[in-house]
């Protein structure tokens, strides 16, 4: 296992230690994106309540926030965003750190080999970062789904009266 | 055979190299030979297809590619190993990507320069770091081994040693094109010599042929580049004019 996530990162580059933060990122980016269903529980129950006007309001205007968490992105998907980003200006990096190791790379026989383990890390943790936010994602529209007043709802998905 | 076809590189608007052919074929020991900028590192990097160029280079008639790149390996003063790396640890990454990497050969250099195996060769000293370079470059089990300038930072006894080595070790196909400055060193040493200047190729000469008309390296080097012999007198006696005008 060691040695298959050695050979994902530039030589030298410490992959346990990257894969281990990027748990982490994931983690929190979890979290972050469940912590920000309470509210929405709390708001979509509320408004169940009170419907209304107040439910029009809130639908049109505050409600899209919380579901397309891709339009206003939490702030550990932010943040896991720049160190992937910032993971892979490192790895490039680090063929021309100490030495010119890039020469090596680029005139390997497997070409891709250069740019796949600069590439590879940050795009697994990419991955997961996306599975982490459509997951969520699909939570907070069930939750919609199963709170929202009917009014709420797209016509297609209410009671025929 | 490695051929180089009228090789042009530009760097903006400096000419790096300019139209430079010649061929090299299995089994030499060749000196590429020039001033600082003369443009012996590009020619290197445009043959590794580190830099882009114009004209063509071809190995056995083929374009370098991946399928033929590991044909070919690299020693350069700027280094190409991983610093945070040791040499088990190169010797494990060469042999995964280099399937002709020469083990024993490997072994015998490591220890003909004392070289650390554990330790990693960013923390070994400049001298080191050079032997390894060259270590890894004899041993990629390449057709043609280019070095460029490969023993800067050595002293003068590590360099002699390791030209006896160098010849005792290279089979009939390998062929080595070595950049220096140290023409004296290894003159009796290299087959065949390119003198580039200023990008252009001024002179490729048969060593052993120069020798039967009674020439040597340096006097090759001396006529092609157009050094004057009196240049040195001259300035020391329009020193020693400036000393009498005083």
């Amino acid at each position: 296992m060691m040695k298959r996530l050695e050979q994902c990162v530039p030589p030298g580059v410490d992959g346990a230690g990257e894969l281990g933060t990027i748990y982490v990122l994931w983690a929190l980016t979890g979290f972050n994106m469940l912590g920000r269903m309470i509210p929405f529980f709390e708001a979509l129950q509320y408004l169940r309540e009170h419907g209304g006007t107040l439910f029009q309001f809130w639908y049109y205007f505050t409600a899209p926030r919380y579901i397309f968490p891709v339009l206003v992105l939490p702030v550990m998907v932010i943040v896991s965003l720049l160190y992937l980003g910032a993971k892979i200006v490192a790895h490039y990096q680090s063929y021309r750190t100490g030495s010119r190791a890039d020469y090596t790379m680029r005139r390997l026989p497997d070409r891709r080999e250069y740019h796949r383990r600069a590439l590879a890390l940050p795009l697994v943790g990419l991955a997961g970062l996306a599975i982490i936010v459509a997951v969520t994602f699909a939570a907070d529209v069930a939750l919609y789904f199963w709170l929202a007043p009917a009014e709420g709802l797209p016509s297609m998905f209410q009671w025929p009266c | 055979m490695l051929e180089i076809k009228h090789v042009s590189k530009k760097y903006g608007r400096r000419e790096a190299l300019t139209d430079v052919s010649f061929s090299l074929p299995r089994g030499q020991i060749v000196g590429l030979f020039g001033e600082n900028g003369a443009g012996k590192t590009t020619l290197m990097k445009s043959i590794l297809g580190l830099t882009k160029f114009q004209g063509e280079i071809t190995l056995d008639g083929k374009p370098i590619t991946g399928a033929n790149i590991a044909r070919l390996s690299f020693a350069t003063s700027e280094h190409s190993f991983f610093p945070a790396l040791n040499a088990k640890e190169h010797r494990e990454f060469y042999r995964a990507h280099f399937p002709d990497f020469i083990d024993n050969r490997f072994h015998a250099l490591m220890a003909f320069f004392a070289l650390p195996e554990d330790r990693p060769i960013g923390r070994c000293s400049t001298g080191q770091k050079n032997q390894f370079e060259t270590v890894l470059a004899l041993s990629q089990g390449a057709d043609y081994i280019l070095m460029d300038e490969p023993f800067a930072g050595n002293d003068v006894f590590n360099r002699e040693d390791f030209y006896k080595v160098l010849l005792g070790l290279l089979t009939e196909r390998e062929t080595v094109l070595l950049s220096t400055h140290l023409l004296e060193e290894v003159q009796g040493f290299v087959g065949r010599a390119l003198l580039l200047h200023e990008g252009r190729l001024i002179g490729d000469v048969d060593l052993s042929e120069a020798e039967e008309r009674g020439e040597d390296l340096m006097s090759i080097v001396r006529k092609a580049y157009g050094y004057r012999a009196d240049r040195v007198k001259e300035a020391l006696d329009a020193l020693g004019g400036d000393d009498q005008d005083a």
